[in-house]
């Protein structure tokens, strides 16, 4: 499916935010599936969904999974599958971070979407950001 | 800037159409029948026309954003934005109606090439203001109706739209600060595209709903918060699951879609599942055409009732659609 501007510019805001925080990783690679990408490799496919942006480093001792999603979007069953499958994921995974970028009105909605994924598997812990153009929230 | 100095766009999309429809000859009368009559003043949408834009300029004794002039090389002053409410001004001066009408405000651009006032025109035009979001709005026009005891008349006239969505969507904001901010756990956010989920509470037949099937709108706030009602148009289906033992366990467990899921889908559905849309669109307007009174008052002394909830979901869609057809 043709990806739009919209989300085509949340990818690279959240693929900003995971290269800048891990900047001081020199064997990070990260992999995203961009309109003109020339990497050959592309984010691997997780339980049924490719993410927007992977990052791991050599040996692998984390994994960022970076998925952008528009206002629209977000209001789709399959979004929230879609993030609820990328946490479950990062839960099994040496040093597992989500960074999920939206619009900064949708912030809250995710949030509480993160409290609730949360609470149903309290004894998993994944680090998880929130990604928007005003600003990088920690959630935990 | 005086009004009678002020020249209409002849540039501006709307009176360029009219200008190729019936020629460049055309009387200053006409260029205000070009902007009255663009097609655009019989939609429902609560967009700003002509006719909503007159009487709120008429309400507040005037504007309160200003024109965009161009004072050309040549001396003229042309609008570039604004050609409604110049032309409203002059129209009120011409028939004496009350008012300060001889001066509008207006902010001059000193000979603008072609151009930039093509820039600028398509900013207005092309990307417009963004729209307040729902909550703002709905926000707003409580304050305007509680806070300032403005009549629903005046706020159409100021905001357009009509009173039932007015209504509609001030109950929805109060609801949703009564009922949804104290269900909200000390970690949790407060999440404004919410909103649209207590718009549809306000929808005949489904708050009778929770309140007969023994539950609250603090419960249906703590739904709406659980994301048991995802996505928001779920809501329509609330008075259905409620009723049905089977989608009211599924949905107590889980969430609505689940519950959906139980809800009877009878054989008949599955043959009309095969028709094209414009055999169910035809179908429909035969059978509404043949509706029989008696019919349409039972259904609406039962706003709950499954046809009338029914109903109402399809004109949600058809509208929904409608509109996506009707985008320019």
């Amino acid at each position: 499916m043709p990806e739009s501007y919209e989300h085509i510019t949340i990818v690279k805001r959240v693929l900003a935010y995971v290269e800048s925080e891990y900047a001081a990783v020199s064997t990070l690679r990260a992999l995203t599936d961009l309109p003109g990408d020339t990497l050959p490799t592309r984010p691997p496919i997780i339980g049924g969904y490719i993410p927007d942006v992977f990052c791991t480093d050599t040996p692998a001792t984390m994994t960022v999974i970076g998925e952008a999603k528009t206002s629209k979007d977000l209001q789709t069953h399959r979004s929230l599958e879609q993030i609820a499958t990328f946490y479950d994921h990062l839960a099994h995974a040496r040093g597992g971070h989500l960074a999920i970028g939206v619009p900064w009105p949708d912030e809250a909605f995710v949030i509480n979407f993160l409290k609730r994924l949360r609470s149903k598997a309290p004894d998993k812990a994944v680090r998880a950001s929130i990604v928007t153009e005003l600003r990088v929230l920690q959630c935990f | 800037m005086p009004v009678t100095d002020i020249e209409l766009d002849r540039e501006n999309p709307r009176i360029r159409k009219f200008l190729e429809m019936y020629g460049e000859d055309v009387t200053p009368e006409q260029i205000h029948l070009a902007l009255g009559a663009g097609g655009d003043d019989t939609g429902a949408g609560g967009g700003t026309t002509f006719s909503k834009l007159r009487n709120s300029i008429l309400s507040n004794g005037g504007v309160i954003q200003p024109v965009l002039i161009n004072h050309t090389s040549d001396g003229r002053l042309v609008c570039i934005e604004g050609n409604t409410r110049v032309a409203l001004y002059q129209e009120f001066l011409s028939e004496g109606i009350p008012g300060n009408w001889n001066h509008i405000p207006a902010l001059v651009h000193e000979d603008l090439d072609e151009a930039s006032a093509d820039a600028v025109r398509l900013q207005v035009h092309l990307v417009g203001p963004r729209p307040w979001d729902p909550y703002s709005k709905a926000k707003y026009l409580h304050h305007l109706r509680h806070r300032e005891h403005m009549p629903f008349s005046e706020i159409i006239d100021f905001c357009g739209g009509n009173e039932t969505d007015l209504n509609r969507s001030i109950s929805a904001y109060v609801d949703m600060e009564k009922h949804y901010r104290d269900v909200i756990p000390e970690d949790g956010k407060f999440d404004t595209t919410r909103f649209s989920g207590f718009v549809e509470l306000q929808k005949p037949g489904i708050k009778e709903a929770i309140l007969a099937a023994n539950y609250s709108l603090t419960d249906f706030a703590r739904w709406i918060h659980q994301g048991k009602l995802f996505p928001l148009n779920t809501v329509r289906r609330l008075p259905s699951i409620l009723k049905n033992k089977q989608a009211r366990e599924a949905f107590q467990k889980h969430d609505a879609k689940r519950a959906i899921a139980h809800l009877e889908t009878p054989d008949s559905h599955k043959a009309l599942e095969n028709a094209s849309l414009l055999q169910l669109c035809q179908a429909l307007t035969n059978r509404l055409l043949a509706f029989p009174y008696p019919e349409a008052a039972r259904l609406k002394d039962n706003p709950g009732d499954e046809a009338a909830l029914a109903l109402f979901e399809a004109k949600d869609e058809i509208v929904r659609l409608i509109q996506y057809l009707e985008e320019e």
